[in-house]
Protein backbone atom coordinates (compact mmCIF):
# COMPACT_ATOMS: atom_id res chain seq x y z
CA UNK A 1 0.00 0.00 0.00
CA UNK A 2 1.46 3.48 -0.78
CA UNK A 3 -0.44 6.12 -0.66
CA UNK A 4 -1.66 8.62 2.19
CA UNK A 5 -5.26 8.03 0.49
CA UNK A 6 -4.80 3.90 0.56
CA UNK A 7 -3.99 4.47 3.77
CA UNK A 8 -6.42 6.49 4.98
CA UNK A 9 -9.03 4.20 3.47
CA UNK A 10 -8.15 1.08 4.58
CA UNK A 11 -8.20 2.45 8.25
CA UNK A 12 -11.18 3.83 7.59
CA UNK A 13 -12.81 0.41 6.81
CA UNK A 14 -11.28 -1.64 9.21
CA UNK A 15 -11.98 0.74 11.97
CA UNK A 16 -15.64 0.60 10.89
CA UNK A 17 -15.93 -2.99 10.42
CA UNK A 18 -14.75 -3.76 14.10
CA UNK A 19 -18.20 -5.25 14.85
CA UNK A 20 -18.93 -8.38 16.92
CA UNK A 21 -20.82 -10.69 14.95
CA UNK A 22 -22.84 -13.58 16.36
CA UNK A 23 -22.26 -16.45 14.47
CA UNK A 24 -23.97 -19.44 15.84
CA UNK A 25 -26.91 -16.84 15.36
CA UNK A 26 -26.00 -16.27 11.73
CA UNK A 27 -25.75 -20.34 10.98
CA UNK A 28 -28.92 -20.47 12.52
CA UNK A 29 -30.76 -17.46 10.28
CA UNK A 30 -29.15 -19.25 7.47
CA UNK A 31 -30.21 -22.70 7.95
CA UNK A 32 -34.02 -21.88 8.77
CA UNK A 33 -33.39 -19.96 5.23
CA UNK A 34 -31.78 -23.06 3.14
CA UNK A 35 -34.68 -24.95 4.64
CA UNK A 36 -37.43 -22.03 3.47
CA UNK A 37 -35.44 -21.73 -0.03
CA UNK A 38 -35.97 -25.42 -0.43
CA UNK A 39 -39.43 -25.78 0.77
CA UNK A 40 -40.52 -23.19 -1.73
CA UNK A 41 -38.77 -24.32 -3.89
CA UNK A 42 -40.69 -27.78 -4.04
CA UNK A 43 -44.22 -25.86 -3.40
CA UNK A 44 -43.51 -24.10 -6.86
CA UNK A 45 -42.80 -27.04 -8.50
CA UNK A 46 -45.54 -28.33 -7.50
CA UNK A 47 -48.07 -25.73 -8.36
CA UNK A 48 -46.77 -25.91 -11.50
CA UNK A 49 -47.68 -29.12 -12.10
CA UNK A 50 -50.82 -28.47 -10.81
CA UNK A 51 -51.56 -25.96 -12.94
CA UNK A 52 -50.14 -27.95 -15.75
CA UNK A 53 -52.36 -30.19 -15.12
CA UNK A 54 -55.57 -28.15 -15.06
CA UNK A 55 -54.51 -26.85 -18.42
CA UNK A 56 -54.27 -29.89 -20.01
CA UNK A 57 -57.59 -30.42 -18.95
CA UNK A 58 -59.10 -28.06 -19.94
CA UNK A 59 -57.44 -28.05 -23.56
CA UNK A 60 -58.48 -31.64 -23.48
CA UNK A 61 -62.12 -30.17 -22.43
CA UNK A 62 -61.86 -27.62 -25.05
CA UNK A 63 -61.54 -30.55 -28.13
CA UNK A 64 -63.86 -32.66 -26.78
CA UNK A 65 -66.18 -29.59 -27.12
CA UNK A 66 -65.50 -30.37 -31.20
CA UNK A 67 -64.16 -26.37 -30.65
CA UNK A 68 -60.41 -25.60 -32.28
CA UNK A 69 -57.69 -25.76 -29.19
CA UNK A 70 -56.88 -22.12 -28.77
CA UNK A 71 -52.99 -21.32 -30.63
CA UNK A 72 -50.25 -21.62 -27.74
CA UNK A 73 -47.02 -19.85 -27.89
CA UNK A 74 -43.92 -22.16 -28.59
CA UNK A 75 -40.89 -20.33 -27.61
CA UNK A 76 -38.21 -21.57 -29.59
CA UNK A 77 -34.77 -23.54 -28.14
CA UNK A 78 -32.82 -22.12 -25.74
CA UNK A 79 -29.37 -22.49 -25.49
CA UNK A 80 -27.72 -23.84 -22.12
CA UNK A 81 -28.17 -21.68 -19.40
CA UNK A 82 -24.76 -20.88 -17.71
CA UNK A 83 -24.17 -20.30 -14.39
CA UNK A 84 -21.75 -16.92 -14.74
CA UNK A 85 -22.36 -13.37 -14.89
CA UNK A 86 -24.21 -11.49 -17.47
CA UNK A 87 -23.89 -8.77 -19.13
CA UNK A 88 -24.72 -6.46 -15.83
CA UNK A 89 -22.42 -7.85 -13.67
CA UNK A 90 -19.50 -8.63 -15.98
CA UNK A 91 -19.55 -6.09 -18.89
CA UNK A 92 -15.47 -7.01 -19.88
CA UNK A 93 -15.95 -10.47 -20.67
CA UNK A 94 -19.03 -9.58 -23.59
CA UNK A 95 -17.78 -10.25 -26.74
CA UNK A 96 -14.75 -12.23 -25.15
CA UNK A 97 -15.16 -15.69 -25.89
CA UNK A 98 -17.01 -16.86 -29.16
CA UNK A 99 -18.29 -19.68 -26.94
CA UNK A 100 -20.40 -17.58 -24.39
CA UNK A 101 -23.31 -15.06 -24.97
CA UNK A 102 -23.70 -13.06 -21.64
CA UNK A 103 -27.16 -11.56 -22.20
CA UNK A 104 -30.81 -13.63 -22.85
CA UNK A 105 -34.24 -12.03 -24.06
CA UNK A 106 -37.83 -13.44 -22.92
CA UNK A 107 -39.13 -14.66 -26.22
CA UNK A 108 -42.98 -15.48 -25.18
CA UNK A 109 -42.35 -11.17 -24.79
CA UNK A 110 -41.10 -10.79 -28.11
CA UNK A 111 -43.41 -13.19 -29.70
CA UNK A 112 -40.52 -14.97 -30.88
CA UNK A 113 -40.78 -17.56 -33.61
CA UNK A 114 -36.55 -17.77 -33.71
CA UNK A 115 -33.73 -16.09 -32.15
CA UNK A 116 -30.32 -16.29 -34.14
CA UNK A 117 -27.58 -16.16 -31.47
CA UNK A 118 -23.82 -14.56 -32.42
CA UNK A 119 -21.32 -13.86 -30.00
CA UNK A 120 -18.05 -12.51 -32.06
CA UNK A 121 -14.98 -10.62 -31.22
CA UNK A 122 -16.55 -7.37 -30.85
CA UNK A 123 -20.05 -7.77 -30.47
CA UNK A 124 -22.53 -10.19 -29.26
CA UNK A 125 -26.26 -10.24 -30.99
CA UNK A 126 -29.67 -11.74 -31.44
CA UNK A 127 -31.84 -11.58 -34.07
CA UNK A 128 -35.32 -12.26 -33.45
CA UNK A 129 -38.02 -13.45 -35.78
CA UNK A 130 -41.82 -12.46 -34.81
CA UNK A 131 -44.81 -14.01 -35.34
CA UNK A 132 -46.81 -11.38 -36.68
CA UNK A 133 -44.63 -10.76 -40.42
CA UNK A 134 -42.11 -13.98 -39.92
CA UNK A 135 -39.41 -11.56 -40.48
CA UNK A 136 -36.99 -10.31 -37.89
CA UNK A 137 -38.00 -7.88 -36.60
CA UNK A 138 -36.18 -7.24 -33.39
CA UNK A 139 -31.94 -7.06 -33.24
CA UNK A 140 -29.98 -6.42 -30.11
CA UNK A 141 -26.35 -5.49 -29.96
CA UNK A 142 -24.19 -5.85 -26.63
CA UNK A 143 -20.61 -4.71 -26.88
CA UNK A 144 -17.91 -3.09 -24.47
CA UNK A 145 -17.62 -0.05 -26.46
CA UNK A 146 -19.94 2.55 -28.04
CA UNK A 147 -17.41 2.18 -31.37
CA UNK A 148 -17.83 -2.04 -31.28
CA UNK A 149 -21.56 -0.98 -31.58
CA UNK A 150 -21.42 1.72 -34.50
CA UNK A 151 -18.79 -0.30 -36.24
CA UNK A 152 -20.34 -3.84 -36.65
CA UNK A 153 -22.34 -3.08 -39.80
CA UNK A 154 -25.03 -5.24 -38.52
CA UNK A 155 -28.67 -4.60 -38.33
CA UNK A 156 -32.46 -5.04 -39.58
CA UNK A 157 -32.16 -4.68 -42.79
CA UNK A 158 -29.41 -5.98 -44.60
CA UNK A 159 -27.19 -3.26 -43.21
CA UNK A 160 -24.44 -6.21 -43.12
CA UNK A 161 -21.19 -6.22 -45.55
CA UNK A 162 -22.41 -9.49 -46.42
CA UNK A 163 -26.72 -11.26 -46.75
CA UNK A 164 -26.17 -12.71 -43.44
CA UNK A 165 -29.77 -13.71 -42.67
CA UNK A 166 -30.32 -16.89 -45.33
CA UNK A 167 -33.56 -17.22 -46.45
CA UNK A 168 -36.07 -19.64 -45.28
CA UNK A 169 -35.46 -22.77 -47.27
CA UNK A 170 -39.04 -22.18 -49.02
CA UNK A 171 -37.78 -18.90 -50.18
CA UNK A 172 -35.04 -19.72 -52.73
CA UNK A 173 -31.50 -19.23 -52.98
CA UNK A 174 -29.29 -16.33 -51.72
CA UNK A 175 -29.74 -12.89 -52.65
CA UNK A 176 -27.58 -9.91 -51.39
CA UNK A 177 -30.07 -7.18 -49.82
CA UNK A 178 -30.02 -3.91 -51.71
CA UNK A 179 -27.75 -1.43 -49.60
CA UNK A 180 -30.07 0.56 -47.21
CA UNK A 181 -28.62 3.77 -45.86
CA UNK A 182 -31.19 4.98 -43.51
CA UNK A 183 -32.13 8.68 -43.49
CA UNK A 184 -31.92 10.12 -39.66
CA UNK A 185 -34.77 12.37 -39.10
CA UNK A 186 -34.42 15.06 -37.24
CA UNK A 187 -37.42 17.62 -35.41
CA UNK A 188 -40.69 15.90 -34.21
CA UNK A 189 -41.20 13.50 -36.59
CA UNK A 190 -37.59 11.90 -36.47
CA UNK A 191 -38.06 11.18 -32.44
CA UNK A 192 -40.29 9.19 -30.63
CA UNK A 193 -39.95 10.28 -26.46
CA UNK A 194 -40.47 6.92 -24.46
CA UNK A 195 -39.86 6.10 -20.92
CA UNK A 196 -37.90 2.99 -20.33
CA UNK A 197 -35.91 1.65 -16.74
CA UNK A 198 -32.81 1.86 -17.41
CA UNK A 199 -32.66 3.53 -20.70
CA UNK A 200 -32.42 6.57 -22.69
CA UNK A 201 -35.55 8.74 -23.49
CA UNK A 202 -34.56 9.43 -27.20
CA UNK A 203 -34.98 6.88 -29.92
CA UNK A 204 -34.07 7.07 -33.51
CA UNK A 205 -36.59 6.84 -35.99
CA UNK A 206 -36.11 5.46 -39.33
CA UNK A 207 -38.71 5.23 -42.29
CA UNK A 208 -39.47 1.62 -43.44
CA UNK A 209 -36.58 1.02 -46.10
CA UNK A 210 -38.88 -0.98 -47.69
CA UNK A 211 -41.65 1.46 -48.04
CA UNK A 212 -44.14 0.63 -46.22
CA UNK A 213 -45.20 1.57 -42.31
CA UNK A 214 -42.74 -0.89 -40.30
CA UNK A 215 -40.24 2.12 -39.41
CA UNK A 216 -37.10 1.44 -37.73
CA UNK A 217 -37.42 2.16 -34.18
CA UNK A 218 -33.72 2.44 -32.44
CA UNK A 219 -31.81 3.23 -29.52
CA UNK A 220 -28.63 2.79 -28.17
CA UNK A 221 -27.07 3.03 -24.06
CA UNK A 222 -24.75 2.35 -21.74
CA UNK A 223 -26.64 0.87 -18.43
CA UNK A 224 -22.95 0.05 -16.67
CA UNK A 225 -19.60 1.46 -17.18
CA UNK A 226 -18.12 -0.67 -19.66
CA UNK A 227 -21.28 -2.35 -21.65
CA UNK A 228 -23.49 -0.81 -24.41
CA UNK A 229 -26.87 -1.47 -25.95
CA UNK A 230 -28.44 -1.47 -29.12
CA UNK A 231 -31.76 -2.45 -29.70
CA UNK A 232 -33.55 -1.81 -33.24
CA UNK A 233 -36.89 -2.82 -34.06
CA UNK A 234 -39.18 -2.87 -37.13
CA UNK A 235 -42.95 -1.80 -35.52
CA UNK A 236 -45.73 0.54 -36.56
CA UNK A 237 -45.02 2.17 -33.76
CA UNK A 238 -41.93 2.84 -30.67
CA UNK A 239 -44.05 0.45 -28.05
CA UNK A 240 -42.35 -2.48 -29.68
CA UNK A 241 -38.73 -1.07 -28.68
CA UNK A 242 -40.08 -0.73 -24.97
CA UNK A 243 -40.99 -4.33 -25.14
CA UNK A 244 -37.88 -5.05 -26.82
CA UNK A 245 -35.96 -3.83 -24.13
CA UNK A 246 -38.27 -4.67 -21.12
CA UNK A 247 -37.44 -8.39 -22.93
CA UNK A 248 -33.76 -8.12 -22.18
CA UNK A 249 -32.39 -10.05 -19.31
CA UNK A 250 -28.78 -8.85 -18.84
CA UNK A 251 -28.14 -11.33 -15.54
CA UNK A 252 -28.19 -14.35 -17.38
CA UNK A 253 -25.37 -16.03 -19.46
CA UNK A 254 -25.21 -18.77 -22.41
CA UNK A 255 -23.43 -21.14 -24.41
CA UNK A 256 -23.66 -20.38 -28.29
CA UNK A 257 -23.34 -24.31 -29.25
CA UNK A 258 -23.08 -25.42 -32.53
CA UNK A 259 -24.56 -29.06 -33.86
CA UNK A 260 -21.36 -29.74 -35.60
CA UNK A 261 -16.89 -29.10 -35.43
CA UNK A 262 -14.28 -28.43 -37.78
CA UNK A 263 -10.89 -29.57 -37.74
CA UNK A 264 -8.71 -26.92 -38.22
CA UNK A 265 -5.57 -24.68 -37.04
CA UNK A 266 -7.65 -22.03 -37.58
CA UNK A 267 -8.48 -19.88 -35.00
CA UNK A 268 -12.19 -20.05 -34.10
CA UNK A 269 -13.65 -16.42 -33.46
CA UNK A 270 -17.48 -16.13 -33.79
CA UNK A 271 -20.59 -18.39 -33.19
CA UNK A 272 -24.02 -17.95 -34.72
CA UNK A 273 -26.71 -20.48 -34.22
CA UNK A 274 -30.25 -19.98 -35.17
CA UNK A 275 -33.53 -22.00 -33.11
CA UNK A 276 -36.35 -21.39 -33.52
CA UNK A 277 -38.97 -24.90 -32.63
CA UNK A 278 -35.75 -26.76 -33.79
CA UNK A 279 -32.19 -25.69 -34.62
CA UNK A 280 -31.79 -23.89 -38.09
CA UNK A 281 -28.81 -23.35 -38.53
CA UNK A 282 -24.80 -22.57 -36.98
CA UNK A 283 -22.07 -20.99 -38.25
CA UNK A 284 -18.64 -21.11 -37.31
CA UNK A 285 -16.38 -18.47 -38.21
CA UNK A 286 -12.48 -18.77 -38.34
CA UNK A 287 -9.57 -16.40 -38.44
CA UNK A 288 -6.61 -17.30 -40.74
CA UNK A 289 -3.21 -15.52 -39.37
CA UNK A 290 -3.61 -12.44 -41.62
CA UNK A 291 -7.11 -11.47 -40.12
CA UNK A 292 -8.70 -13.17 -42.68
CA UNK A 293 -12.05 -14.69 -42.42
CA UNK A 294 -13.81 -17.60 -43.24
CA UNK A 295 -17.72 -18.91 -42.16
CA UNK A 296 -18.40 -22.59 -42.00
CA UNK A 297 -22.00 -22.17 -41.94
CA UNK A 298 -24.59 -25.58 -41.88
CA UNK A 299 -28.17 -26.46 -41.43
CA UNK A 300 -30.92 -25.28 -43.22
CA UNK A 301 -30.82 -22.96 -45.60
CA UNK A 302 -30.76 -23.00 -49.87
CA UNK A 303 -28.23 -24.04 -52.09
CA UNK A 304 -28.37 -22.48 -55.69
CA UNK A 305 -30.74 -24.17 -57.61
CA UNK A 306 -30.28 -25.96 -59.92
CA UNK A 307 -27.39 -27.00 -58.47
CA UNK A 308 -24.53 -28.11 -61.26
CA UNK A 309 -21.61 -29.17 -59.04
CA UNK A 310 -17.98 -28.30 -60.23
CA UNK A 311 -16.19 -30.18 -57.49
CA UNK A 312 -16.26 -33.18 -55.64
CA UNK A 313 -14.77 -32.48 -51.51
CA UNK A 314 -14.61 -35.72 -49.41
CA UNK A 315 -16.77 -37.70 -52.15
CA UNK A 316 -19.62 -34.91 -51.81
CA UNK A 317 -20.36 -32.82 -54.74
CA UNK A 318 -19.77 -29.76 -54.30
CA UNK A 319 -19.56 -26.05 -56.13
CA UNK A 320 -16.94 -23.32 -55.96
CA UNK A 321 -18.54 -19.76 -56.87
CA UNK A 322 -18.01 -16.37 -55.89
CA UNK A 323 -20.58 -14.71 -53.89
CA UNK A 324 -22.17 -11.83 -55.57
CA UNK A 325 -20.23 -9.12 -53.87
CA UNK A 326 -18.17 -11.18 -51.42
CA UNK A 327 -15.65 -13.80 -51.81
CA UNK A 328 -14.94 -16.85 -52.96
CA UNK A 329 -17.03 -20.22 -51.62
CA UNK A 330 -18.02 -24.31 -51.53
CA UNK A 331 -21.49 -24.99 -51.40
CA UNK A 332 -21.90 -28.92 -50.77
CA UNK A 333 -25.82 -29.55 -50.60
CA UNK A 334 -26.59 -32.32 -48.04
CA UNK A 335 -30.87 -32.34 -47.73
CA UNK A 336 -32.90 -30.39 -45.15
CA UNK A 337 -30.93 -29.64 -42.51
CA UNK A 338 -27.22 -30.68 -43.88
CA UNK A 339 -26.10 -27.97 -46.48
CA UNK A 340 -22.85 -26.90 -45.97
CA UNK A 341 -21.21 -23.58 -47.28
CA UNK A 342 -17.38 -22.70 -46.17
CA UNK A 343 -16.99 -18.97 -47.71
CA UNK A 344 -14.50 -16.58 -47.27
CA UNK A 345 -15.89 -13.48 -46.11
CA UNK A 346 -12.55 -11.32 -46.90
CA UNK A 347 -12.27 -13.34 -49.94
CA UNK A 348 -8.06 -14.36 -48.59
CA UNK A 349 -7.83 -17.48 -48.72
CA UNK A 350 -6.78 -19.90 -51.37
CA UNK A 351 -9.66 -22.10 -52.04
CA UNK A 352 -7.68 -25.05 -50.73
CA UNK A 353 -8.12 -23.87 -47.30
CA UNK A 354 -11.93 -23.17 -47.61
CA UNK A 355 -11.29 -27.41 -49.52
CA UNK A 356 -9.52 -27.92 -46.16
CA UNK A 357 -12.45 -26.82 -44.09
CA UNK A 358 -14.77 -28.68 -45.69
CA UNK A 359 -13.57 -31.73 -45.36
CA UNK A 360 -12.71 -31.32 -41.97
CA UNK A 361 -16.43 -30.35 -41.18
CA UNK A 362 -18.47 -33.01 -39.88
CA UNK A 363 -21.92 -32.75 -37.83
CA UNK A 364 -22.14 -33.69 -34.13
CA UNK A 365 -24.55 -34.61 -31.71
CA UNK A 366 -28.36 -34.84 -32.39
CA UNK A 367 -29.16 -31.60 -34.39
CA UNK A 368 -32.62 -32.07 -31.81
CA UNK A 369 -31.11 -31.82 -28.15
CA UNK A 370 -28.47 -29.15 -27.58
CA UNK A 371 -27.34 -31.31 -24.85
CA UNK A 372 -25.83 -33.56 -27.10
CA UNK A 373 -24.02 -30.41 -28.85
CA UNK A 374 -19.85 -30.00 -28.43
CA UNK A 375 -19.54 -27.44 -25.96
CA UNK A 376 -16.66 -26.31 -28.45
CA UNK A 377 -16.58 -26.37 -32.51
CA UNK A 378 -13.58 -27.04 -33.08
CA UNK A 379 -11.53 -30.67 -33.18
CA UNK B 1 -9.97 -32.37 3.18
CA UNK B 2 -13.26 -30.68 2.20
CA UNK B 3 -14.42 -27.84 4.65
CA UNK B 4 -18.18 -28.02 5.63
CA UNK B 5 -20.59 -25.87 5.69
CA UNK B 6 -20.94 -25.59 9.44
CA UNK B 7 -16.84 -25.17 9.78
CA UNK B 8 -17.00 -22.47 6.84
CA UNK B 9 -19.34 -20.49 8.74
CA UNK B 10 -17.83 -20.12 12.13
CA UNK B 11 -14.71 -19.35 10.25
CA UNK B 12 -15.26 -17.02 7.75
CA UNK B 13 -19.00 -16.08 8.53
CA UNK B 14 -17.90 -13.06 10.67
CA UNK B 15 -15.66 -11.77 8.09
CA UNK B 16 -18.54 -11.88 5.73
CA UNK B 17 -20.87 -10.22 7.44
CA UNK B 18 -18.00 -6.66 8.27
CA UNK B 19 -17.58 -7.18 4.20
CA UNK B 20 -21.49 -6.72 4.20
CA UNK B 21 -21.57 -3.87 5.78
CA UNK B 22 -18.70 -2.09 4.35
CA UNK B 23 -20.61 -2.70 1.17
CA UNK B 24 -23.99 -1.32 2.22
CA UNK B 25 -23.64 0.91 5.08
CA UNK B 26 -26.29 -0.75 6.90
CA UNK B 27 -25.55 -3.86 9.36
CA UNK B 28 -29.66 -5.15 9.27
CA UNK B 29 -29.17 -5.01 5.61
CA UNK B 30 -25.61 -6.67 5.57
CA UNK B 31 -27.10 -9.57 8.14
CA UNK B 32 -29.76 -10.31 5.79
CA UNK B 33 -27.50 -10.28 3.04
CA UNK B 34 -25.08 -12.66 4.09
CA UNK B 35 -27.79 -14.87 5.90
CA UNK B 36 -29.53 -14.91 2.17
CA UNK B 37 -26.62 -15.84 0.45
CA UNK B 38 -25.03 -19.06 2.72
CA UNK B 39 -28.80 -20.38 2.55
CA UNK B 40 -28.23 -20.49 -0.82
CA UNK B 41 -24.86 -21.51 -0.54
CA UNK B 42 -25.98 -24.24 1.62
CA UNK B 43 -28.35 -25.54 -0.82
CA UNK B 44 -25.57 -26.21 -2.60
CA UNK B 45 -22.20 -26.79 -0.76
CA UNK B 46 -20.78 -30.00 -2.32
CA UNK B 47 -20.47 -28.29 -5.39
CA UNK B 48 -18.88 -24.84 -4.50
CA UNK B 49 -16.50 -26.55 -2.51
CA UNK B 50 -15.71 -28.90 -5.01
CA UNK B 51 -15.54 -26.19 -7.87
CA UNK B 52 -14.85 -22.83 -6.25
CA UNK B 53 -13.27 -20.99 -3.66
CA UNK B 54 -16.47 -20.71 -1.17
CA UNK B 55 -14.89 -17.52 0.00
CA UNK B 56 -14.76 -15.96 -3.83
CA UNK B 57 -18.26 -17.56 -4.18
CA UNK B 58 -19.84 -15.95 -1.20
CA UNK B 59 -18.29 -12.56 -1.69
CA UNK B 60 -19.85 -12.95 -5.10
CA UNK B 61 -23.29 -13.76 -3.87
CA UNK B 62 -23.32 -11.10 -1.40
CA UNK B 63 -21.64 -8.18 -4.35
CA UNK B 64 -24.59 -9.30 -6.17
CA UNK B 65 -27.93 -9.50 -3.60
CA UNK B 66 -26.47 -5.83 -2.20
CA UNK B 67 -26.74 -4.42 -6.07
CA UNK B 68 -30.35 -3.28 -6.18
CA UNK B 69 -30.03 -2.30 -2.84
CA UNK B 70 -26.90 0.10 -4.15
CA UNK B 71 -29.45 1.32 -6.71
CA UNK B 72 -31.83 2.11 -4.14
CA UNK B 73 -29.79 3.66 -1.76
CA UNK B 74 -28.13 6.16 -4.50
CA UNK B 75 -31.38 7.10 -6.17
CA UNK B 76 -31.73 8.76 -2.74
CA UNK B 77 -28.58 10.32 -2.02
CA UNK B 78 -27.54 13.70 -4.35
CA UNK B 79 -24.05 13.64 -4.88
CA UNK B 80 -22.54 17.50 -4.24
CA UNK B 81 -19.40 19.00 -5.77
CA UNK B 82 -18.86 20.99 -2.20
CA UNK B 83 -16.20 19.71 -0.65
CA UNK B 84 -17.45 19.80 2.84
CA UNK B 85 -15.61 16.90 4.07
CA UNK B 86 -11.92 18.06 3.91
CA UNK B 87 -10.17 17.98 7.23
CA UNK B 88 -6.55 18.62 8.04
CA UNK B 89 -3.96 15.99 9.48
CA UNK B 90 -3.37 15.92 13.42
CA UNK B 91 -5.24 14.67 16.40
CA UNK B 92 -7.07 12.17 17.15
CA UNK B 93 -9.93 14.27 16.95
CA UNK B 94 -9.24 14.91 13.34
CA UNK B 95 -8.36 11.13 12.71
CA UNK B 96 -12.10 10.81 13.58
CA UNK B 97 -13.32 13.03 11.64
CA UNK B 98 -11.07 11.88 8.62
CA UNK B 99 -12.33 8.71 8.97
CA UNK B 100 -16.30 8.98 9.03
CA UNK B 101 -15.76 11.60 5.91
CA UNK B 102 -13.79 8.97 3.75
CA UNK B 103 -16.68 6.30 4.74
CA UNK B 104 -19.46 8.79 3.88
CA UNK B 105 -17.25 9.30 0.58
CA UNK B 106 -17.17 5.56 0.10
CA UNK B 107 -21.04 5.02 0.81
CA UNK B 108 -21.15 7.51 -2.20
CA UNK B 109 -18.82 6.03 -5.02
CA UNK B 110 -20.60 3.89 -7.46
CA UNK B 111 -21.50 0.36 -6.80
CA UNK B 112 -18.51 -1.29 -8.63
CA UNK B 113 -16.11 1.33 -7.43
CA UNK B 114 -17.26 0.66 -3.96
CA UNK B 115 -16.77 -3.15 -4.14
CA UNK B 116 -12.91 -2.62 -5.53
CA UNK B 117 -11.97 -0.28 -2.65
CA UNK B 118 -13.68 -2.54 0.03
CA UNK B 119 -12.27 -5.69 -1.57
CA UNK B 120 -8.76 -4.28 -2.01
CA UNK B 121 -8.84 -2.25 1.15
CA UNK B 122 -10.23 -4.12 3.94
CA UNK B 123 -10.08 -8.08 2.21
CA UNK B 124 -6.64 -7.04 1.13
CA UNK B 125 -6.97 -8.74 -2.57
CA UNK B 126 -4.87 -9.01 -5.25
CA UNK B 127 -6.30 -7.17 -8.19
CA UNK B 128 -6.59 -10.73 -9.81
CA UNK B 129 -8.98 -12.28 -7.39
CA UNK B 130 -10.63 -9.33 -7.26
CA UNK B 131 -11.73 -9.20 -10.75
CA UNK B 132 -12.51 -12.76 -10.81
CA UNK B 133 -14.69 -12.22 -7.66
CA UNK B 134 -16.53 -8.99 -9.88
CA UNK B 135 -16.30 -11.21 -13.23
CA UNK B 136 -13.81 -8.37 -14.94
CA UNK B 137 -10.40 -7.93 -15.74
CA UNK B 138 -8.09 -7.05 -13.78
CA UNK B 139 -7.20 -3.85 -15.61
CA UNK B 140 -10.97 -2.94 -14.83
CA UNK B 141 -10.47 -3.38 -11.32
CA UNK B 142 -7.46 -0.86 -11.42
CA UNK B 143 -9.46 1.74 -13.16
CA UNK B 144 -11.95 1.36 -10.74
CA UNK B 145 -9.98 1.54 -7.57
CA UNK B 146 -7.69 4.60 -9.66
CA UNK B 147 -11.07 6.28 -9.96
CA UNK B 148 -12.45 5.85 -6.55
CA UNK B 149 -9.61 7.13 -5.11
CA UNK B 150 -9.19 10.33 -7.09
CA UNK B 151 -12.64 10.71 -5.97
CA UNK B 152 -11.88 10.38 -2.04
CA UNK B 153 -8.65 12.46 -2.62
CA UNK B 154 -10.88 15.06 -3.99
CA UNK B 155 -13.46 14.87 -1.43
CA UNK B 156 -12.05 14.31 1.62
CA UNK B 157 -8.83 16.27 0.63
CA UNK B 158 -5.77 13.81 1.43
CA UNK B 159 -2.65 14.54 -0.59
CA UNK B 160 -1.54 12.18 -2.76
CA UNK B 161 2.08 10.53 -2.90
CA UNK B 162 4.08 9.71 -5.42
CA UNK B 163 4.46 6.21 -5.73
CA UNK B 164 1.80 4.01 -7.01
CA UNK B 165 0.06 1.02 -5.79
CA UNK B 166 1.64 -2.20 -7.38
CA UNK B 167 0.05 -5.20 -7.41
Amino acid sequence: MSTAMEHAVARALHADAQVDVDVAGLRTAALARARRIRLRRRLVGSVVAVVALIAGIGVAATRYDGKPPAEQYTAPKTLPRLDAPGAALAPAKVATDPSLIHFDVDPKRLDATELTWRSGPDVESVAVRTADTDRYTVYVELARTRAALDGSGWGLDGAAPRPWYPPRPETGPWREQPAYSPEQLSGPDGYAVLVVPGAPDTVTRLPDPNGGDRARYSTTWSPVDGLWIQVEVASTGPEALVNAIEALRLDRSQACRVPGAVRTDLSWVECETSLARSWEYSTITFRGGDGALVDVMFGNFSVAQPFVSNRSIAGRQARAFTRQGGGPALELPGGKGRQLLVSDRTGRFPEETLTRLAEGFAFKGDANDIETWPARPVS
Amino acid sequence: MTVTFEEYVAARGASLVRFARLLTGDPHRAEDLVQDALARAYLRWDTIVRVEQPDAYLRRMVINGSHSWWRRRSNRETPTDTLVERVAPGDIDTETAERDAILRQIARLSDRQRAVVVLRYYEDLDDATIADILGCSAVTVRSHALKALNILRAQVGIAPTTSGRKR
